[in-house]
């Protein structure tokens, strides 16, 4: 088996096992909904409707955007450079090895 | 093939036999941790408290989940078990598996499944749309761009260093660190080895949200941060997760930095072997919790002043070896 199809395969049984699971355990969990705490913001602000594709995507985003904007800890772009940085390294020796082995 | 594939997926040594040792693993971190803080620890269910653990998620199963209404409960449960079986499929790669899926290359698949269970993780705090976990999160994501690298870079030289040219992680993980070579390739592979042992270890604190590098889950600051929404099945799969992760990558880092003298078959090597992981896993667990916790920036810089350039080293000499 070459690598490429252990992963294909470790990926898929993965995602279908995850599936099967899903299915069974949803019929048995029970979920309790809570009304978020608002302090006078419109409730609009909190919707978020996972049958929309675009719209989840776009939240998706916005909240991915929001952790690395408004969220990091130390507060420059720079910073996230060179946290950033690391996997370009990784990038970089796989590029490496990939090249030596020819 | 496929038979015996879904067979260690399901059984040995994927999904029963993960889980299980995963919490007894929990157990045994559990009563150390209580033997520090002056505490009895898990003791009421099974013999000293053994199958507490198990009591605890069969609990948070029968748990209704309780959440915000804009969450995506659906979603959430998904996500918490594709970062579980990620963990199971990986661990297939591993000689404890009776059919190991080994080939060249390996190690790379082996990293790619076990970032699942860390987005799943960061994802799980995220979906549940609230403050405390929101930042949990974005800290986690702080440190997981950093920590993975260097998980990966430690790793990948390690596997080098071991079985060279193969980049197999179960043909390293069954093999042992060997010294053929005389002289300065020598003294060369053995400084490889340290640095790469240390950055390995460094970076296993913080993917698993050890002290002191656990600054996501602070309870004091953040309200237990990714982990303070979370309720019922979903706390229940969170808490699988970061158990299985911690009992896989504790394996690799056991069977790595204490290579055995000589290649294993048999019951001594497994024993010799199960040993050394709790040993491990006891002196980590000291250490862990002998140390306060620091803070996100402090936690950026030791990841990137002294985990980055040791794996980097490491790497460098042994692919130059």
């Amino acid at each position: 088996m070459d690598v490429i199809t252990l992963a294909i395969v470790l990926t898929g049984l993965t995602f279908l096992f995850s599936f099967v699971s899903w299915l069974a355990l949803m019929k048995v969990i029970k979920v309790r909904i809570t009304e978020p705490y608002l302090s006078g913001e419109p409730e609009k602000d909190y919707s978020l409707n996972i049958h929309e594709p675009s719209i989840t995507l776009k939240r998706i985003f916005g909240k991915l955007y929001d952790a690395i904007y408004k969220y990091i800890q130390t507060g420059y772009w720079g910073d996230w450079f060179l946290l950033s940085l690391p996997f370009l390294v990784v990038l970089m020796i796989i590029f490496i090895i990939a090249y030596l082995k020819g | 093939m496929m038979s015996e594939i879904l067979l260690s997926f399901i059984v040995y040594p994927g999904l029963l036999f993960l889980v299980t040792f995963s919490l007894i693993t929990q157990w045994y971190r559990r009563k150390i941790i209580a033997r520090i803080q002056r505490r009895v620890g898990p003791k009421y269910v099974g013999p000293y408290g053994l199958l507490q653990p198990f009591a605890d998620i069969a609990k948070l199963f029968r748990k209704e989940v309780t959440i915000h209404k804009h969450a995506p409960v659906r979603g959430l449960v998904f996500i918490g078990l594709i970062g579980l079986f990620s963990l199971v499929a990986a661990i297939l790669i591993t000689p404890l598996s009776l059919t190991p899926l080994r080939t060249n290359y390996d190690v790379f698949v082996f990293l790619y499944l076990t970032v699942y269970a860390s987005i799943a993780i960061l994802l799980l705090g995220y979906g549940t749309h609230s403050v405390y976990p929101g930042i949990g999160s974005s800290r986690y994501l702080n440190l997981f761009f950093l920590s993975e690298p260097v998980l990966a870079i430690s790793i990948i030289s390690l596997v080098e260093l071991i079985a060279p040219g193969t980049y197999s992680l179960g043909e390293a993980l069954s093999r042992y660190l060997s010294l053929s070579s005389n002289g300065i390739s020598n003294v060369a592979k053995i400084m490889s080895y340290i640095l790469a042992c240390l950055s390995f270890g460094l970076a296993l604190f913080s993917k698993l949200s050890l002290k002191p590098l656990d600054i996501s889950e602070a309870e004091t600051e953040i309200a237990g941060g990714l982990v303070s929404e979370l309720s019922g099945p979903l706390l229940s799969l969170y808490i699988l997760i970061h158990e299985a992760e911690l009992t896989l990558m504790f394996y690799i880092f056991s069977s790595m930095i204490i290579p055995l003298p000589y290649n294993g078959k048999g019951l001594p090597f497994l024993l010799l072997s199960i040993a050394k992981y709790f040993a491990v896993v006891g002196v980590i667990t000291v250490l862990s919790y002998s140390l306060g916790r620091v803070k996100i920036d402090q936690a950026i810089k030791i990841l990137l002043r002294f985990g980055l350039p040791l794996s980097l080293i490491s790497l460098t000499i042994a692919i130059m070896l």
